[in-house]
């Protein structure tokens, strides 16, 4: 393969992975995914590991107990 | 133990049904994640026996029979691949797909394929190290690899992403979280920088120093651009999670993601300064290494203010042990980082054990270091069953902790002295070698050390893996509640 042809690809693909970066920004834009900040940062919270409880301790060191209390 | 009449008197019916769903996100996981672990422990535990004999070739050099395969050149490159793309990797892929998987609410599906693309992508490293080890060894740093693993080590790892994109893509929940950012962009950057650096090395050369300048990019851009993001997004998840607060700020999150994916991959060319390639291109790099402040303090801070007034909570679970001491190595070295690309700096540090120091610095302290963490809480949810030693887990992390601090001082400070002496005209090269014959025992015996945590990591975890679930049961949960246990159980006979 030519040198030149090669680095068209390189070029491409370049432009191809670029692009990409640039339409997730604007997907992200569009999606309002830059407004609402609070709810984004409880979607790791379920109801299986809400907010407010720990949910790991040194094995041997936590009763069920406890942890409702925690609650 | 007393435990809840029923779990609805904790947690409601609605509760349940996405309780469920967790159990069952981790459920589809269970057989990858494991096979990804294992391969990970058993890369970690075979990259240490050629780390330890490197680190004692180094101020011993008779220590090693005469045998070519034992060569400096040669151990130390299996050492960097099989830790990399060995442990690295493996437990990154774990990790990503599994914050990925619980993010979206979404199972893995066609899990078999996932297997399968583990499978190949461990073959292919197997014969890439065997390769290195018999001569089959590159000269390009980061790719030692021969190339004809590389389209396997491509493909494989292509498959392996692309599970995560398609979590991603048939997402069930509303929101997306940070670490999504982190892990989806890093699946994207690591197989773009393979290729591009696959060919313009390799298979169609790129004429002279460009080569070099394509070299550092990548291999800059391996620890930037790909663990660094796994290991971040993996602090961002675990450390609210575990503290059950969330994130204190979630603007400064963002803005960190932002600013790193336009700064970090222009910062690989301080690797070239005093080199012979246009002054530009490692002005650019010098400036992007500098401005990656911006997306450090802003972890940072998020971090410290996130964890303020809990740090009796983080010592007490083993995660968080972890994760806060990788995520606290991470702004320091990256720190150091930026100011090791300075030109007057780098004058003196360049070509010496300091570069060493910071890679391990930022790749143990901080990459490996929130690995582990991740491990010890995912496995518990994964088997469904408790760590065996509590013992075991604090070895591991004394002996994690301490040795990678003694290293990266060791190395800082006598990379250092070794830098400024070469430097100087007047003492003699083979006097500044011996001078840094101090600081190499003080690396073995860090070693020595890692070498032990990773023993009692191995040992705990192969015996959990051998326990049998009920052995544990009537002790009292731990990091699993029962109550969960229970409806786990339920869930599967039903």
């Amino acid at each position: 393969m030519e040198w030149n042809y090669c680095l068209t690809f390189i070029v491409f693909l370049g432009i191809f992975f670029f692009s990409s970066g640039i339409s997730a920004l604007v997907w992200a834009v569009r999606n309002g995914h830059f407004q609402k900040f609070d709810e984004q940062a409880r979607a790791i919270f379920t109801e299986e590991e809400p907010e407010g409880t720990h949910t790991d301790y040194f094995p041997g060191k936590m009763s069920v107990n406890s942890k409702i209390s925690n609650k | 133990m007393q435990l809840p009449a029923s779990s609805d008197d904790v947690l409601g019916p609605l509760a349940i049904r996405d309780q469920l769903s967790l159990t069952r996100i981790d459920a589809s996981l269970r057989f990858v994640c494991l096979f990804f672990f294992t391969a990970a422990l058993v890369w970690l535990l075979i990259g240490t026996v050629f780390a330890l004999l490197t680190s004692f070739s180094l101020h011993s050099p008779s220590l090693l029979p005469c045998w070519e395969w034992l060569t400096f050149g040669r151990i130390r490159s299996a050492h960097l691949n099989a830790v990399a793309f060995g442990w690295g990797n493996n437990a990154a892929f774990a990790v990503a797909i599994w914050i990925m998987a619980r993010l979206c609410r979404a199972e893995i599906r066609h899990g078999g394929l996932l297997l399968i693309a583990a499978i190949f992508w461990n073959i292919g490293l197997t014969v890439g190290i065997f390769g290195i080890l018999r001569g089959d060894i590159t000269s390009v740093e980061w790719l030692e690899m021969p190339t004809y693993v590389a389209p396997l080590l491509a493909v494989s790892y292509v498959l392996i992403g692309a599970w995560g994109v398609l979590a991603f893509a048939y997402k069930k929940s509303e929101h997306v979280y940070v670490s999504q950012w982190y892990i989806l962009a890093a699946l994207f950057w690591f197989p773009w920088l393979y290729t591009i650096v696959q060919i313009m090395i390799f298979f169609e050369p790129a004429l002279g120093t460009v080569q070099a300048i394509t070299n550092w990019w990548f291999g800059h851009n391996a620890l930037g651009l790909w663990f660094t993001p796994i290991g971040v997004a993996a602090a961002y998840y675990f450390l609210p999670k575990v503290l059950g607060v969330p994130i204190r700020s979630y603007y400064l999150s963002l803005l960190g993601f932002w600013s790193l994916a336009l700064f970090y991959n222009w910062a690989g060319m301080h690797h070239l300064i005093g080199g012979p390639i246009p002054v530009w291109v490692i002005s650019a790099g010098t400036v992007a290494s500098v401005m990656m402040v911006i997306p450090v303090i802003v972890t940072a801070i998020n971090h410290h203010m996130t964890t303020v007034g809990h740090f009796k909570s983080v010592w007490q679970s083993p995660t968080l042990r972890f994760v806060v001491f990788g995520a606290m190595s991470y702004t320091l070295s990256s720190l150091i980082g930026s100011t090791m690309a300075l030109r007057e700096v780098s004058q003196v540090t360049h070509f010496t054990h300091a570069v060493v120091g910071h890679a391990h610095h930022g790749a143990y302290g901080f990459f490996t270091m929130v690995m582990f963490g991740s491990i010890y809480y995912m496995m518990p949810r994964l088997l469904n069953r408790e760590w065996p030693s509590a013992c075991l887990i604090r070895i591991h992390f004394w002996c994690a902790a301490l040795g990678i601090t003694l290293m990266a001082v060791a190395l800082h400070i006598g990379g250092w002295i070794q830098g400024v002496e070469m430097n100087t005209p007047d003492i003699l090269f083979l006097q500044v070698v011996k001078n840094t014959v101090p600081w190499l025992k003080a690396r073995s015996v860090s070693g020595v050390l890692l070498a032990s945590g990773h023993v009692a990591f191995f040992v705990n975890f192969i015996w959990m893996l051998c326990r049998r679930s009920e052995a544990f049961a009537h002790e009292g949960p731990t990091l699993i509640p029962l109550f969960w246990k229970k409806e786990a159980a339920t869930d599967q006979q039903d």
